[in-house]
């Protein structure tokens, strides 16, 4: 009974983010371009069947559908090295090309066009799998099909699989964005992500490239070098479910005690050694974070984990929420076999760790994107696109109402901050909020 | 390194020296290292050359002083010579000073004359050997018919009891028909003549007559002693023939000396006589025992050489040189010289025979303690007689042994050996630790010779092992074992340790022991672990344990408890099936553990019992999951099912439960945001109580997974280290005792896991207090807000039921937490066992 989890990438970030993730994932399971096992790959004990499945020809297919408004990313994945492990039928390209223009509401609209063939692909898939997980959705939130066809597709599938998770991994926009109004996609789409998603893994492409070029020494990172590191930690955020160790066996175990409330379902992830091959580079940026004693947490040893975590409680490393008990799980997991020689001639790190986190210090990001969106809506800026569309035919009260949403989200995530927050009463003190309660942002870096 | 070749050599000189053993002999090596590890470990300070001048000084006075003035001139004209410069010679005369033996009994002067001299110049005495060899015989006739009635010396206890039993034996029979045997026979039939013998017995009743004192001359009571002392019946002692016992007659004197004089004398050679003869009853008396046997034919032999020496007194006297004083005190000194090793032998035998209930083995506990405390006393005549007829019998006692070592087989009729077949039909399972028994004394110390104690049990274990494998496969190696193990025996003790070794007996007797039974072994108790753990598959066994009952795989063991649970909830009265869920077990737990798989059962505690009504996590408690060891492997955990492992697993599927009915509630939150986007109230504290319990379980199955994993894979690295099968189960036992720590399964924990299930229990009871609150008010939006709204009211007023469940709910859970965490700590503190208190810490950990 695996469960299965059903990928969906969607505009020209979800597909160059997710084909890195195949062929990571490809890599990882001794899977070759062809979709057949590799010859050494005899080692079994993955389960392959969380994200493949098996053709007649025993060839192994991602349960991942691609969907795009414009040809071109997806067809650079037909033309790529690794076309043919895809299902040809999971393909969705639209037909008149254009793409949504970095616009979310053109993207929407598509949605109710491309409605039915696209749901049908995903019930497919559904119908295919044993015991479905869920789905994981990859796309931006600043363009327009990422942003805007992803949101149509979460409330779809909000209302069309009430009881599977459904967790997204979003790439929101750095500060410097080349699109000008990603705050208008992104306000518009944190609204979906919001309401219509259980889990929301943030992938802030500022922090992306940063790290990037910190530890690839580049000035300017390229898509495909932030795309690796996107790859390796959705790869490694999946390590539970494809190496079935002693614990956390699947996403919701994996969600469930890092996700209070509905609202508070964005989460951060950290990674380390983003580098393998440049240690050197990794000494420099070292600090005695969180991260770090979470690295050692990983050491195999008992006595490890609880040294470690009593230094995370000495030192104030980190801040948890005053209102609930201090979740740190530690799941050691076994890695991909194939990842070490002789299978390939780099030598990957010995431990590597990946934490997700659901701290507070998220709404900073959220406060960003509904700061940019009120300068460019007091200036009335760039409305026009979207008001030719269906979702602003009768007025631009989208924006408002998404705003709200966001606006309630950053404050119940302030608010977590304080000690009386879910304690069923109002009239306790709220006195002792004043302090910085948030916990310690560890992003990498 | 050159000064450890020299001192090797130096002391391989002395040993041979010591003991005359050849250059090539086996045993000098053992004897040399022995004896260079005796030496370094000693630190010598240097002798001291006053006490050495002490010693010395007056010795040639002394000499004089007793009669020895050959001696004392001797030792002067040697001191005379001594090179005074070299600086060792206080060395050297502390040496020969502590070399020297009662100088003036024993030094005769010719010897040390002699020293240096060709051994050409001393005089071998002549034998018939030689004789025989230089001049063989050529007078056939003269050999034919030989009455050794008339030459028996030796044990008879009466000449006619010899001339009887004699046979005679004819060349010639064989080439005569056989119709003449019997006028043959005749022929050789020799009549004794009693005439012969009247006037020796008329004489003999005279003496035993004659009421009234005679004089005996010194020579008669000289052979009459030592007739005697050789067993036979005199005059002049009364022999009690039942027992042995020799008194004397009162009524004789001799002219020379004073009567109190003679008698203690007599009285003295006649306790001499008895215990003698104490010895040649007990040798001639019937044994069983093949060791006792030996013993005996050694000590037989012992008496006859003694009786050799009193033949050549005899001889003295028979054959006097020209002149020779007739003096019955100087073969009193001579004989008491002589006998003394075979006086401590007959106590020996005599404290031996009077416990009536002994272990079998005491005579070599005596002989052993006898002839070490000999040793000590610087007895060293006597020690060595005794500690060859301990070897004797010790070579014998051993040879069971050793087989029993080699080949595990026992001799069924011998009810004293130490090891016996405790229950031949006894279960497999059990074959190592109840099919054979060590006999044990009365007071539980292994039924052998208390020197040998300290190696029984690995005597034990040997033999058992080759048992136990052959029973594990059931074929030959049998006769190959049974045919080695004949040859290595005989090694045992390739020279006997000799009295003027330079170690101790008693250090000696046990090296050589442990020499024996590394040599005797081929043990094959590696062999046997490793067939057990790898061919019989214990080593994958105990590696599924883990995987099978502690969610080792976590894919596996969601697929069953997440049936189970489905079937839980479906039919609430009938999800107890055994026979379904063993067949599920086997199918998803065991998919990937193949050894154990078909063994895999569910069953359920008396059904009567269990409670319908009661939390789905409690109904739990009556699930067992288990599986049956094959049988080599139960005689490691000696258990036939991992019970305790059974306990992990129901604690393991009671904390999945919970995980399970909280994640479930993961789905409500999507759509509980569409209807209550700010959840107040209630709905905020259940939330919060949720996020506490998701909390709560994760790391709960974090604990017992990973706890279980760590101590089960350092299980496997240790039991594949450990030291024969004892080892294994030891090993086996201790980690179940961690496991069981850890775990919180140990049977004083009860209260604790108690808590568990009852903190488990609380997330059951959120379930139903959440179903309330958002499960059937989940289509209207508004009115759950105003409810909830209303509730907050009637909260603060104090007296809404619902606010009260949740709250009532928080509290519970608050009192449930700290009692956990207190025992948690406690019984880390108290076992040092960080992982609980890591556990204790983790939950307590910014609980508000
Ligand atoms: N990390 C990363 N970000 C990307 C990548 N491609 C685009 N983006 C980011 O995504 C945002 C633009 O969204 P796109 O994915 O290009 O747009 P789209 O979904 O294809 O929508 P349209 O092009 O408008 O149809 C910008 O913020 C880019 O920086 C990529 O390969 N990796
Ligand atoms: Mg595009």
């Amino acid at each position: 009974m695996p469960r299965e989890i059903i990928t969906l990438q969607a505009g020209q970030c979800g597909n160059s983010v997710g084909s890195e993730f195949w062929q990571q994932l490809c890599l990882e399971h001794g899977i070759n371009q062809d979709g057949n096992l590799e010859d050494y790959a005899t080692e079994g004990g993955d389960r392959k069947d969380v994200f493949f499945y098996q053709s007649d020809d025993t060839r192994y297919i991602p349960r991942a559908i691609l969907l795009d408004l414009e040809p071109r990313v997806i067809a650079g994945i037909q033309s790529g090295p690794y076309k043919n492990i895809y299902n040809p039928e999971n393909f969705y390209v639209h037909k008149s090309g254009t793409g949504a223009g970095n616009n979310w509401a053109a993207g929407y609209a598509m949605g109710s066009q491309v409605e039915e063939e696209v749901l049908d692909m995903i019930d497919r898939e559904a119908d295919g799998s044993d015991s479905l997980e869920g789905f994981m959705l990859l796309h931006s939130i600043a363009g327009g099909t990422g942003s805007g066809l992803g949101s149509f597709l979460l409330e779809r599938l909000n209302d069309r699989f009430p009881k599977k998770l459904i967790q997204t991994y979003s790439v929101f926009p750095a500060k410097n964005d080349t699109v000008v109004v990603q705050p208008y996609n992104s306000l518009l789409a944190l609204r979906r992500l919001t309401q219509n998603a259980d889990s929301v893994v943030v992938l802030d492409n500022g922090a992306l490239s940063r790290i990037a070029a910190d530890t690839l020494h580049i000035q300017e990172p390229s898509f495909s070098q932030t795309n690796r590191l996107v790859s390796t930690v959705m790869s490694a955020s999946t390590t539970t479910l494809r190496y079935p160790g002693y614990m956390h066996n699947d996403l919701v175990g994996i969600v469930a005690s890092l996700i209070p409330t509905p609202r508070c379902h964005f989460l951060q992830t950290s990674y380390t050694p983003f580098t393998g091959d440049n240690i050197e580079a990794a000494k420099t940026v070292r600090k005695t974070t969180v991260l770090d004693v979470m690295r050692r947490l990983l050491q195999p040893k008992n006595q490890m984990v609880h040294k470690s975590l009593l230094r995370i409680r000495e030192r104030n490393l980190a801040n948890f929420i005053p209102w609930g008990p201090a979740s740190i799980q530690v799941a050691l997991t076994r890695t991909s076999p194939y990842l070490h020689p002789p299978y390939t001639t780099r030598v990957p790190p010995r431990v590597s760790g990946l934490m997700l986190a659901n701290h507070t210090g998220i709404a900073t990001l959220f406060k960003r994107i509904v700061y940019q969106y009120n300068q460019l809506r007091k200036r009335n800026a760039f409305l026009e696109q979207y008001k030719r569309e269906e979702a602003f035919r009768d007025g631009l009260g989208q924006f408002d109402e998404a705003k709200e949403v966001v606006m309630e989200l950053i404050k119940e995530y302030e608010e977590a901050e304080r000690s009386d927050y879910l304690s069923g009463g109002k009239e306790e003190e709220a006195a002792n909020a004043g302090a910085d309660q948030r916990t310690d942002g560890v992003t990498g870096r | 390194m050159a000064h450890a070749a020299k001192l090797n050599e130096l002391v391989g000189g002395l040993v041979r020296s010591a003991n005359g053993a050849s250059r090539d002999d086996a045993s000098l090596h053992r004897l040399r290292d022995q004896a260079v590890k005796g030496l370094r470990s000693a630190s010598h300070a240097r002798t001291n050359q006053f006490d050495v001048k002490e010693k010395l000084d007056g010795l040639v006075e002394k000499f004089v002083v007793l009669n020895r003035d050959d001696l004392s001139e001797a030792l002067q004209r040697r001191l005379n010579e001594l090179p005074t410069g070299s600086k060792w010679m206080p060395e050297i005369l502390s040496l020969l000073l502590q070399l020297s033996d009662r100088p003036v009994e024993k030094t005769r002067l010719e010897d040390v004359e002699a020293l240096g001299k060709k051994a050409e110049d001393v005089q071998l005495p002549l034998t018939w050997e030689d004789i025989v060899a230089d001049d063989q015989p050529n007078e056939t006739g003269i050999w034919d018919d030989v009455e050794r009635g008339y030459h028996s010396s030796g044990n008879e206890p009466t000449i006619d009891d010899a001339i009887d039993s004699d046979e005679t034996d004819s060349t010639q029979a064989t080439s005569v028909n056989a119709e003449d045997i019997d006028a043959l026979a005749r022929l050789h039939i020799i009549h004794p003549d009693n005439g012969a013998l009247d006037g020796v017995s008329s004489h003999y009743n005279e003496l035993q007559n004659d009421k009234k004192a005679t004089s005996v001359s010194e020579l008669t009571l000289i052979r009459e002693t030592l007739l005697m002392l050789h067993g036979l019946p005199t005059s002049l002692y009364h022999l009690d023939e039942s027992t042995g016992w020799v008194s004397y007659r009162q009524h004789f004197w001799l002219e020379t000396v004073t009567q109190a004089a003679v008698r203690d004398m007599i009285k003295r050679l006649a306790n001499i006589g008895s215990s003698l003869n104490t010895l040649r009853q007990w040798f001639r008396s019937e044994q069983r025992m093949s060791y006792l046997q030996s013993c005996q034919s050694s000590v037989q032999q012992l008496v006859n050489n003694f009786g050799s020496e009193l033949a050549a007194i005899e001889q003295r006297y028979l054959s006097p040189p020209a002149v020779l004083v007739v003096s019955v005190m100087e073969v009193k000194r001579e004989v008491e010289n002589r006998v003394r090793p075979l006086l401590e032998l007959s106590l020996v035998v005599e404290s031996t025979q009077r416990q009536d209930r002994q272990p079998p083995s005491v005579l070599l506990d005596a002989l052993y303690t006898k002839a070490c405390k000999c040793e000590l006393s610087g007895n060293l005549d006597s020690s060595a007689a005794l500690v060859k007829v301990l070897l004797a019998g010790l070579r014998a006692y051993l040879k069971p042994l050793s087989r029993w070592a080699q080949t595990g087989s026992i001799n069924q009729d011998d009810s004293t050996f130490l090891i016996y077949e405790a229950n031949s039909e006894c279960d497999l399972s059990r074959l190592w630790s109840e099919r054979f028994a060590m006999r044990t004394l009365l007071d539980g110390k292994p039924s052998m010779p208390i020197f040998m104690h300290r190696f029984a049990s690995r005597i034990f274990a040997m033999g058992k092992s080759h048992a136990f494998l052959q029973a594990l496969d059931d074929n030959a190696e049998t006769d190959a074992a049974g045919e080695a193990w004949t040859s290595a025996q005989s090694r045992f003790f390739d020279g006997p340790p000799s009295g003027n070794s330079i170690l101790p007996f008693s250090q000696l007797l046990d090296e050589s022991l442990k020499l024996w039974l590394t040599e005797t072994s081929n043990d094959c108790t590696p062999l046997l672990q490793s067939k057990l753990l790898r061919e019989h598959g214990a080593l994958a066994i105990i590696t599924e344990l883990s995987q099978l009952f502690c969610s080792g795989n976590g894919v596996l063991f969601q697929m069953f408890a997440d049936t189970l649970f489905w079937r839980m909830d479906r039919d609430k009265e009938n999800w107890r099936n055994s026979f379904l869920l063993s067949e599920l077990a086997q199918s998803a737990l065991g998919s990937k553990s193949p050894s154990s798989a078909h063994s895999l059962t569910v069953r359920f505690e008396d059904e009567s019992d269990a409670d319908l009504s009661g939390s789905s996590i409690r109904q739990l408690d009556s699930l067992n999951l288990n599986t049956i060891f094959p049988w080599p492997v139960q005689n490691i955990t000696r258990c036939r099912s991992p019970a305790l492992y059974s306990k992990a697993f129901k604690l393991l599927l009671q904390i999945y439960r919970a995980k399970q009915l909280v994640r479930k509630q993961q789905f409500d939150l999507r759509s509980l945001y569409s209807h209550t986007p700010h959840p107040l109230g209630e709905t905020a504290h259940a939330l919060r109580i949720r996020q506490q319990f998701a909390t709560h379980v994760d790391l709960l199955s974090a604990h017992v997974t990973s706890a279980a994993q760590t101590i089960s894979s350092s299980l496997c690295k240790d039991i594949q280290a450990a030291d024969g099968i004892d080892g294994m189960a030891d090993v086996w036992a201790s980690y179940e005792k961690r496991l069981e720590t850890s775990l919180l399964l140990a049977p004083n924990m009860k209260p604790m896991r108690e808590a568990i299930t009852g903190h488990l229990e609380l997330c059951e009871s959120l379930t139903i207090a959440w179903r309330r609150l958002f499960g059937n008010e989940r289509c209207s939006t508004i009115e759950m807000g105003e409810e909830h709204h209303e509730d907050t009211e009637h909260r603060v007023s104090g007296n809404a039921p619902v606010g009260n469940t949740v709250k009532g709910l928080q509290s519970e859970l608050d009192k449930s937490l700290s009692f956990i965490v207190a025992g948690l700590r406690g019984i880390g503190r108290a076992g040092g066992n960080t992982a609980l208190e890591t556990l204790a810490d983790r939950l307590e950990w910014n609980v508000p």
